[in-house]
């Protein structure tokens, strides 16, 4: 039975190719528009997809360097942070770890200028220690130094709405936790040292650093946060997992869950992508199965033949089938290749687009010179690809099914 | 393996077929045209037969059925050793690929594979290895006169030689039985006689069995009987 399906699969694959390859019944004119489909949908997968996961992991990337982190850990009341620390540190997953303290207040300029602030404290040479968030600030003008409690680190957009600038003395309004009551309202002035960027107009509009000394003292009952950077942040469920396991831990909030509406947004926006491009598919796979029809129609003698030579049915079903499957692979052969080619040096692609619409027709856009980040992921090509290659098998059975219900008899005689 | 020799007989040393009480008929509008009328028929093993009658009267059919590619009313039907009217369609398939050779007056060759290829895949389809299957091939060729077109395609072949083709596709599995369908009913006269000749020589070579349907009288020359399909029956001496 072995040798049997061996020897089938022979002949199959003998007579697919030579159907495919042959050019004599025109069969690369009628293989040349799917395969043309398939690579060009597969090209604008990668190429959307690739740029979708570049912003996508840019923006978020931004946000856990910054802001927070791949994971915040609240802990319990009375527990020595540092050595908390040290033993996270000894975790497998673990790059870094950063006490810090967050606190609203109102930045208020000399000049009277006022605006609603985030304020974060951090250890003072966090500009140092945490290379991730050092590469993610651009300083626009000062040094980023929080070493002493009065100085403060603005946001770009904060500084120029109240119109503070580097060394001007701005003054914090928060509320602070007093020894008898629960809110006392503290003002402190503080020295600007640094504009900073991110990029992120909702974040440079809002923040403040200084060091986390002054916001001990302004919350002295609060326990600080530590946030945690990874080497991996895909491996943030295992270290959530480790984590609430180790004493002093009360609760961790891991970054997915941190940035839940933004990230859910950008992965339904992929996913409607996905399903969009899906469509291209859908259509290449309409093509495929009326192209394989008349291809099918076409070899109807052949057929009728090779069932009176002893050729099985199904055997003869997937001849044709795999024309089908052959299709699909030079597709996404083709696809792959052009299409991580292109999603690559998709900004040197822009700026030729605009270039020549610019010589062409006088108009220029920023868009085309606008660098877009790419990040092709594997797996989704993988999944793309296996699901391109399942549809043209279906499509290609859709077309190839009558076959089974070709009696030989009636071909040989009706030719 | 399949059940497919379960079907097998007890092996007749001397009948290749025998056909008996065998009736088919065609429903043409509200009229049932019996074309085979309780048919009985034997062929001895490496002997032929040529089979005669007008156009329409169901030569074709009785050799189709005979071949197991198409289905009688009734009557029973038993080729190389096998009953084949009690089998299935997947052990029809399996008897026609190793039992029969089939002629067409069409040559219905495979339009995209050479003329070696032809024989080549047919060979694979009962399931020998291309190498295996290429030797068969080019000896076949050899037999037929076309050493030097084995890598011509049907469409660069004249009528002739496509149907020499023909005749070493239905030998390259070495059946027991060749079942011809008017194989010289496309040709000119001097080809037909080329065909003719080369048919009864080759099926003579190999020992092999032949039934040949046909309309032209001087093969029934070769032959070593000949029978008259007529009116639903066989007219001759058997």
């Amino acid at each position: 039975m072995q040798e049997n399906r061996v020897t089938d699969l022979q002949w199959i694959l003998f007579t697919s190719f030579k159907y495919f390859t042959s050019g004599k019944n025109k069969k690369i004119r009628f293989a040349t528009f799917p395969i043309i489909g398939i690579a060009a949908g597969f090209i604008a997968v990668i190429i959307i997809i690739g740029i979708m996961n570049g912003l996508q992991q840019g923006y978020l990337n931004d946000l856990i360097e910054i802001d927070s982190y791949h994971a915040r850990i609240t802990i319990e009341p009375d527990t020595d942070v540092g050595k908390l620390q040290e033993v996270l540190n000894n975790t497998q997953f673990v790059q870094n770890t950063f006490e810090f303290l967050e606190l609203e207040g109102v930045l208020r300029s000399s000049n009277g200028g006022s605006q609603p602030c985030l304020i974060k404290g951090l250890p003072s040479n966090i500009y140092t220690l945490d290379s991730g968030f050092a590469q993610e600030l651009t300083i626009s003008s000062g040094n980023f130094f929080i070493d002493s409690i009065d100085e403060v680190v603005l946001g770009r957009n904060l500084a120029v709405n109240i119109g503070a600038g580097v060394n001007s003395i701005v003054e914090l309004l928060v509320l602070g936790e007093g020894k008898t009551v629960n809110f006392v309202p503290i003002e402190k002035k503080m020295i600007v040292t640094s504009k900073v960027g991110t990029g992120y107009p909702e974040i440079d509009d809002m923040i403040c650093f200084v060091n986390i000394s002054l916001l001990k003292k302004m919350l002295p009952k609060t326990v600080p946060q530590i946030g945690i950077k990874l080497y991996d942040s895909e491996k943030i469920n295992d270290f959530v997992k480790e984590a609430v396991k180790i004493d002093g831990v009360k609760s961790v909030e891991s970054w997915i869950d941190l940035n839940r509406s933004l990230y859910s947004a950008l992965m339904l926006e992929k996913y409607s992508m996905f399903v969009i491009l899906f469509l291209v598919f859908v259509v290449v796979a309409i093509n495929i199965k009326s192209s394989l029809e008349r291809v099918v129609f076409s070899h109807k003698k052949d057929i009728g033949l090779m069932t009176a030579v002893g050729a099985t049915k199904k055997n003869l079903a997937s001849v044709f089938i795999l024309q089908g499957i052959y299709i699909a692979i030079i597709g996404i052969v083709l696809g792959l290749i052009i299409g991580i080619l292109s999603a690559i040096n998709i900004n040197q692609i822009f700026l030729l687009i605009g270039f020549l619409i610019k010589t062409l027709t006088g108009y220029s856009s920023r868009f085309f010179s606008y660098s877009f980040p790419v990040k092709i992921v594997p797996r989704e090509l993988i999944i793309v690809s296996l699901g391109i290659l399942c549809l043209s098998i279906f499509a290609s059975w859709m077309a190839v099914r009558k076959i089974l219900k070709f009696e030989p008899v009636r071909i040989l005689h009706n030719e | 393996m399949n059940n497919f020799n379960e079907e097998k007989l007890v092996p007749d040393l001397i009948t290749a077929i025998e056909v008996k009480n065998l009736t088919k008929s065609y429903i043409n509008g509200t009229e049932i045209l019996t074309v085979l009328n309780s048919v009985n028929f034997t062929l001895m093993k490496g002997s032929s037969v040529v089979i005669m009658g007008k156009s329409g009267c169901g030569k074709s059919t009785f050799l189709h059925m005979i071949g197991g590619l198409d289905s009688a009313d009734s009557g029973s039907i038993f080729a190389a050793d096998h009953q084949i009217d009690s089998l299935n369609s997947d052990k029809l398939t399996q008897f026609r690929k190793r039992h029969i050779g089939f002629i067409f007056q069409m040559h219905y060759l495979l339009e995209d594979f050479t003329a070696l290829e032809n024989l080549i895949v047919t060979s694979m389809i009962n399931g020998n290895q291309k190498n295996k299957a290429k030797e068969s091939a080019l000896a076949l060729m050899k037999d037929v006169g076309l050493l030097s077109k084995i890598n011509n395609y049907p469409g660069q072949l004249s009528g002739g030689e496509r149907q020499r083709v023909a005749i070493a596709r239905a030998l390259i599995n070495d059946p027991d039985i060749i079942l011809a369908d008017e194989p010289t009913g496309n040709l000119d006269e001097e080809n037909s006689r080329i065909i003719e000749n080369l048919l009864f020589g080759l099926v003579k070579k190999y020992q092999k069995s032949l039934v040949l349907v046909t309309h032209d009288s001087y093969i029934s020359n070769l032959a070593e009987e000949t029978l008259i399909l007529q009116k639903g029956v066989f007219k001759g001496d058997l």
